[in-house]
């Protein structure tokens, strides 16, 4: 153990813990597999910290007898709390003991893929060596049982959806996609930004943490060799309160980050009283208690229409049931519509101020992609101009939300991003452009065609 | 008169192009280095094609899409997860056509060799021998026979006997461009995708059947590449997906979501169908769809009329049987789209009939509506009759 102490740390692996002994210990089972230097990391070079956030389970006795059996080729360490306070305060404290150069927080319903300790190693070893600081999100890939209801699927489809978006070529991370299950980030970083935010509890906590990674310059990025299999059980009934809970978190993060005020649901246009969506609000704010009851009456409904397999109807109403505990969530927190209004308003004020505020660069393409690329790489601004010469070819708004350009995005903007017309007039200035021979179109020539049929 | 059917590369146009006499309209194929573009008709002056009719015909069938894909190459820009593309076996189906399976099989000869398997199925040929030595006349065939005869049920020995990870299904009747599997294999990187479609444009319009087929059943679904996500996607929204006469299954679907419902398609009474209840059931499971047009194959439609009628005939029968299948599997909606479409055929065949534009001409259409009713009991009669075969066996 000593020697132990003694060898540099790549990895600190910290597990928060709340009564799931034996997830604990799975997690830890996959975690040996991997504690090799042929196609894993070296079991010297990473420790695990198990943060047993008031458990009342024998987590903590069962773990202490592992240690002293040195059960596990790495170093384990237990550390206790003895009311339970919450994932964010729970992974604080493991990281106020952790000893790695990087901290990978890994919920305890995770079990690693066979390469998610190589891939957070090897992805953070390139980063530094360019002189950057990543933010790694792991998948937390959820099983796709042979539930074949709508729910499932849908559940399982939003988190590969997201996977998906993340995994684009070039794609800009905002806030919101740092979530945990499994998340790294330099150890240095973490304690320079302050840690999770223990007022925020159990919801966004970890978006939150990203946003103020990102402002001090870190770099998004996801990797589902970095994750793991997600054992969570998620239905209605433990989606509503989560929904709930992000309501009451977006009101709190408002009041930080006021700048947000551009991407957050709670700030969005009020629908008509009218609508649908107007019919789930308001009752949120005006009678909470008749609010209250809408999902009891809705979630058999919903079961019916699952079974019936009426997905326009399900997908409508099962997002009217998730949007209308949003907006109870919203609601007791800031008690009233007005007060919301008002908050809203201030915080569209302090945006408008932010902005003026963000880093701007104008690059000129007649530089070639390449130097555009390391010129953005080198700057890392919040907002772009992209010009060809004198001509504007587009312009990249500063988005509060969102990680700092880099060299990286560039092709995503001009590719994907610029709206049709300035990519049809970006190509026809290229093709223009004299010393560009490969975009232009050649003369007829004799070439033969391909003649398909029997001309 | 028939129209010539030419591929254009808008890299490398000819001066000019001539064609026999009989021929007044080419159906042009647009494609920008190998990348098909655009399509369009373009009139014939004293059966030849000029230069200027050609740069402006290739303009107005594609320029605007060039426009956009020299971007893309000027940035070296693919918006599709990278991924080393999956091992693939090429199955060809075929029962009783060894012309067809002949110029098929040089066709996936051309193909670059990227340790593709080819497996020919030979689904219960009267001449068995005859097509396992057309088959065998090629390198790298494999030939396997399956007695009972049926397009899904030689689609599922298929899926059974490859050794890739994706199964690549090509008609016996189509002929590939060499760059169509790459561009299949290049859209598997996403593990959600199960299955990619391709682009299939017309090998011959000789015949005025081969041109409405074209016109009102065509297979072509644009040039734009679409993924098709299952789960905000409706899953009866099929015919825009693509068709199983070009389609790569991973292989692993097995296991998902099973075989294919051996009582529809070519071969059963239900006649088609087989391939969009696949598709529904894959998008229902929440999975993926992608139609890639690059992957470009030419599909020799059915030459003569009554052939046609046969065909468009087939495809309500097969419409409806696969509706039926999902009402029994639970799919309530099924029946709401069968009657949806039925709506929408018989206001072609009303406005038919007032001589008013539509796009099947009344006797295609009666066809296709005679079949529509012909689908539920054809697929009771078929599932009945594998299910006796099953007892029998």
């Amino acid at each position: 153990m000593t020697e132990r102490m003694m060898t540099p740390l790549a990895l600190s692996v910290i597990v928060p813990s709340h009564n799931r002994v034996a997830s604990v210990f799975r997690l830890l089972g996959a975690l040996q597999a991997q504690a090799n230097p042929v196609d894993g990391v070296a079991a010297d070079r990473f420790e695990v910290v198990v943060v047993a956030d008031g458990c009342s389970d024998d987590t903590v006795s069962v773990l202490r007898q592992a240690i002293a059996s040195n059960a596990f080729p790495f170093a384990l360490r237990v550390v206790e709390q003895t009311h339970a306070q919450g994932a964010g305060i729970a992974r604080n404290a493991g990281a106020a003991q952790a000893r790695g150069d990087t901290l990978v927080f890994v919920d305890d319903d995770i079990e690693p893929f066979a390469t998610m300790l190589s891939t957070h190693e090897q992805l953070h070893a390139d980063a530094t060596n360019r002189g950057d600081a990543l933010v790694l999100v792991g998948a937390p890939v959820p099983l796709r049982s042979s539930d074949a209801s709508l729910r499932h699927i849908a559940a399982w489809g939003w988190w590969e959806q997201q996977f998906e978006q993340m995994s684009a070529p070039g794609h800009r991370f905002t806030y919101d996609e740092v979530f945990t299950g499994v998340l790294s980030m330099p150890a240095p970083l973490f304690h320079a930004v302050g840690g999770f935010d223990a007022t925020l509890g159990d919801c966004h906590e970890d978006s939150e943490l990203g946003l103020r990674l990102f402002r001090a310059g870190a770099r998004g990025a996801f990797s589902r060799a970095a994750g793991g299999i997600h054992h969570e059980v998620r239905d209605l009934v433990r989606l509503l309160p989560r929904k709930w809970a992000e309501g009451r978190a977006d009101v709190r993060i408002l009041r930080r980050w006021p700048e947000l005020v551009a991407v957050l649901k709670l700030a969005e246009r009020e629908p008509p009283r009218r609508s649908w969506m107007g019919m789930l609000r308001r009752p949120a704010f005006a009678a909470p208690r008749v609010a209250h009851l809408l999902p009891r009456v809705m979630l058999p409904l919903l079961t019916l229409i699952d079974r019936w397999r009426w997905r326009h109807s399900w997908r409508k109403l099962h997002g009217g049931v998730l949007v209308q505990s949003y907006w109870r969530g919203v609601a007791s927190e800031v008690g009233s519509e007005e007060v919301l209004r008002d908050l809203v308003a201030e915080s569209r004020y302090a945006w408008s101020r932010w902005r003026e505020t963000t880093r701007h660069l104008t690059i000129d393409l007649s530089l070639g992609l390449e130097a555009a690329e390391h010129l953005l790489e080198s700057e890392r601004p919040e907002r772009l101009t992209v010009r060809l010469d004198e001509h504007l070819v587009g312009e990249v708004a500063a988005l509060p939300a969102a990680e700092r350009l880099h060299g990286g995005h560039l092709r995503r903007i001009l590719g994907t991003t610029l709206n049709h017309s300035m990519r049809v007039a970006l190509a026809l200035r290229l093709a223009r452009r004299p010393n560009d021979t490969s975009s232009s179109r050649p003369a007829p020539d004799d070439a033969d065609p391909s003649v398909v049929g029997s001309t | 008169m028939p129209t010539a059917v030419i591929h254009l590369d808008a890299t490398q146009l000819p001066a000019a192009l001539h064609f026999p006499a009989r021929y007044d309209h080419v159906f042009a194929l647009v494609s920008w280095h190998g990348r098909p573009m655009g399509h369009g008709t373009l009139p014939l002056r004293g059966g030849a094609l000029d230069g200027e009719v050609l740069r402006d015909g290739v303009e107005r069938i594609a320029g605007h899409s060039i426009t956009l894909r020299q971007l893309e190459e000027w940035l070296a820009w693919e918006d599709k997860v990278q991924a080393s593309p999956p091992r693939a076996t090429i199955a060809v189906c075929t029962r009783d056509r060894l012309d067809d399976l002949e110029r098929c099989l040089n066709a996936l000869d051309a193909l670059p060799d990227d340790s593709q398997e080819v497996l020919v199925v030979d689904s219960a040929s009267r001449d068995g021998a005859a097509v396992r030595a057309t088959a065998e006349r090629h390198r790298g065939v494999r030939y396997v026979r399956e007695e009972r005869p049926g397009l899904d049920i030689a689609r599922n020995r298929a899926m059974r006997d490859a050794s890739g990870e994706i199964v690549v299904f090509c008609d016996d009747d189509a002929e590939v461009d060499t760059n169509w599997l790459r561009a299949v294999s290049s859209n598997f990187g996403d593990p959600r995708t199960l299955c990619v479609t391709g682009l299939i444009l017309p090998q011959e319009l000789e015949t005025p059947a081969q041109e409405w087929f074209e016109n009102t059943n065509g297979f072509s679904r644009g040039y734009s590449r679409i993924v098709h996500d299952g789960v905000d996607h409706d899953p009866f929204f099929v015919s825009r997906v693509g068709a199983g006469a070009s389609m790569a299954l991973r292989r692993s679907v097995l296991d998902l979501l099973g075989p294919f419902d051996e009582a529809l398609d070519a071969g059963t009474p239900t006649r088609s169908g087989g391939d969009h209840d696949y598709f529904t059931r894959i998008l229902a499971g929440g999975y993926r769809i992608v139609y890639d047009p690059a992957a470009l194959s030419w599909h020799r439609h059915r030459r003569e009329w009554s052939e046609l009628r046969s065909a468009i005939q087939g495809y309500g029968t097969g419409v409806w049987a696969y509706l039926t299948r999902q009402l029994l599997q639970g799919e309530g909606r099924a029946l709401y789209v069968a009657f949806a479409w039925l709506r929408w055929q018989l206001d072609g065949l009303f406005r038919g009939m007032l001589g008013l534009p539509t796009q099947l001409p009344v006797a295609l259409a009666l066809s296709e509506i005679r079949g529509c009713f012909a689908g539920p009991r054809a697929y009771l009669v078929a599932r009945r009759a594998l299910r006796a075969a099953r007892t029998e066996r």
